[in-house]
């Protein structure tokens, strides 16, 4: 393998899923089939199950809340982090065509010099 | 197959680099590569039955994600937020001996075609043989190898530039 | 022939910067560049991401950021000449006609076919409010619009050592039509 080779292999070598992500398929398995499980008729002893569900529903929902907000800021992070790469090419580009620029004005004001100097 | 969850939960975490990388290096979009990752696993779920070994699960699975990858990028030539997206190295410290070149071949390779890219994906991120790359992709061999051929010339040529150096 | 390889897309505008507009044609070109390079960077994203550069060699960049409104780029390599006309950047130069624009550089090489111009908006105190590049050659067409103050040093830093020119070098003749040579 060559060195070209060598160093696509390193550049795209295997990466893993931000953390939890097998907890968030088998979490999503569990929505799945809990929905395909609620086919039950109404019951009041059902009812009463739902009444004492609620405490610990409402002790999630702040737990999620703040994962939430952990998650919010995660997030900012990695919008950051990819907006600075897009600056950093950003400017690589202006860079070098400002360069460019600057390489055709010095070369065409060099040959008016050089006309000007047989003149 | 039949798994209990616990064991099926073992089997995402096998597997889940792969199916990620995949979808993250064709698509380079970590949003979209999880949530295709997520719903192959999902299907794989389903599927376990129909699956004879783990070599069979394996198969199954890169074949899945490569082809939900390339259908969601053929459907999706919208305005994606390919850089938003783009997070840095995750899980691994950074083994390339050139951090700009890798991100740079990284970029080359994701302007590749469709068909081209996940050649080279499969090719360099999976290690899979051309006749691998070929029964995946349901196409010829020698289709396989040239595209490679001429996307390897490709890339050199633009790394040579890139760096000014002659690349092999 | 140099060749920028890089696909790069964010979501959202066609605006080009808050009072320049891309021309639409521009957009077609992507279909028939064999690369494109596309950045759209508002001020909120720039901000945010300025509070990220911290890694060395970051503070340049940094301090030059950190004080924008904008940064778009705009870029298409073709696989041969002809793959788009003058008619393309008309548009975008007719914006730049506006007093706030000045031309500081218009180069045309008509040997290479190769063409640079750019521009300075100046505000009120007659500093420089952005920056505007258009870079053309056969094969490649880059437009660059930077919106937000540029000090002497930060353009400098941008383009290294970079003095700027007298404005228009020779007598403006008409240039070439990108793509003949």
């Amino acid at each position: 393998m060559n060195d070209l080779e060598k160093q696509l292999r390193s550049a795209l070598r295997r990466c893993d899923p931000p953390t939890g992500f097998a907890e968030r398929v088998m979490a999503h398995l569990d929505r799945d089939t809990d929905r395909d499980s609620q086919q039950k008729p109404a019951s009041w002893k059902r009812w009463l199950k739902l009444r004492w569900a609620a405490i610990p529903a409402l002790a999630a929902i702040l737990v999620f809340g703040f994962w939430f907000r952990g998650y919010e800021q995660r997030q900012q992070e990695k919008e950051a982090l990819a907006a600075k790469q897009q600056i950093m090419l950003a400017l690589r580009i202006t860079g070098s065509k400002l360069r460019m620029a600057k390489a055709k004005v010095k070369a065409v004001e060099g040959e008016r010099r050089k006309t000007e100097n047989t003149l | 197959m039949k798994l209990s969850a616990d064991a099926f939960a073992d089997l995402v975490r096998e597997h889940q680099a792969m199916v990620f990388s995949i979808a993250y290096r064709f698509l380079r979009d970590a949003a979209a590569a999880e949530e295709l990752a997520q719903d192959v696993f999902l299907k794989l779920y389903h599927e376990l039955p129909r699956l004879e070994s783990t070599d069979h699960v394996k198969f199954w699975v890169r074949k899945v994600i490569t082809h939900r990858s390339l259908d969601y990028a053929r459907s999706a030539y919208r305005r994606h937020a390919v850089a938003l997206d783009d997070i840095p190295e995750p899980a691994v410290p950074s083994a390339d001996s050139d951090p700009l070149l890798a991100a740079a071949l990284r970029k080359m390779v994701a302007s590749l075609p469709h068909e081209a890219r996940m050649i080279v994906v499969l090719r360099y991120e999976e290690e899979m043989e051309p006749h691998e790359i070929a029964e995946m992709l349901a196409m010829p061999v020698a289709t396989v190898k040239s595209r490679l051929r001429r996307t390897l010339a490709l890339l050199r040529g633009k790394a040579q530039r890139l760096t000014g150096e002659t690349v092999r | 022939m140099k060749r920028i390889a890089i696909f790069v897309l964010l979501a959202g505008t066609i605006a080009f910067g808050q009072e320049i507009k891309m021309p639409v044609n521009l957009d077609k070109l992507a279909a028939k560049a064999s690369e494109t390079t596309e950045v759209t960077l508002n001020g909120r994203t720039l901000q945010l991401a300025a509070k990220f550069m911290n890694d060395e060699g970051d503070e340049e960049a940094r301090n030059i950021v950190k004080k924008l409104k904008g940064i778009y780029v705009r870029s298409f390599e073709f696989d041969k000449p002809g793959e788009y006309s003058e008619a393309d950047i008309e548009s975008l130069r007719s914006q730049l006609k506006s007093p706030i624009w000045e031309k500081v550089v218009n180069v045309h090489s008509k040997r290479e076919g190769e063409n640079a111009e750019i521009y300075f908006k100046t505000d009120s105190t007659d500093q420089i409010a952005g920056l505007v590049v258009i870079a053309a050659d056969p094969k490649e067409l880059t437009i660059v619009h930077i919106d937000g103050p540029l000090d002497p040093g930060d353009l400098e830093k941008l383009g290294g050592d970079f003095g700027v020119p007298r404005l228009e070098t020779r007598p403006q003749a008409k240039p070439a039509k990108a793509g003949a040579r």
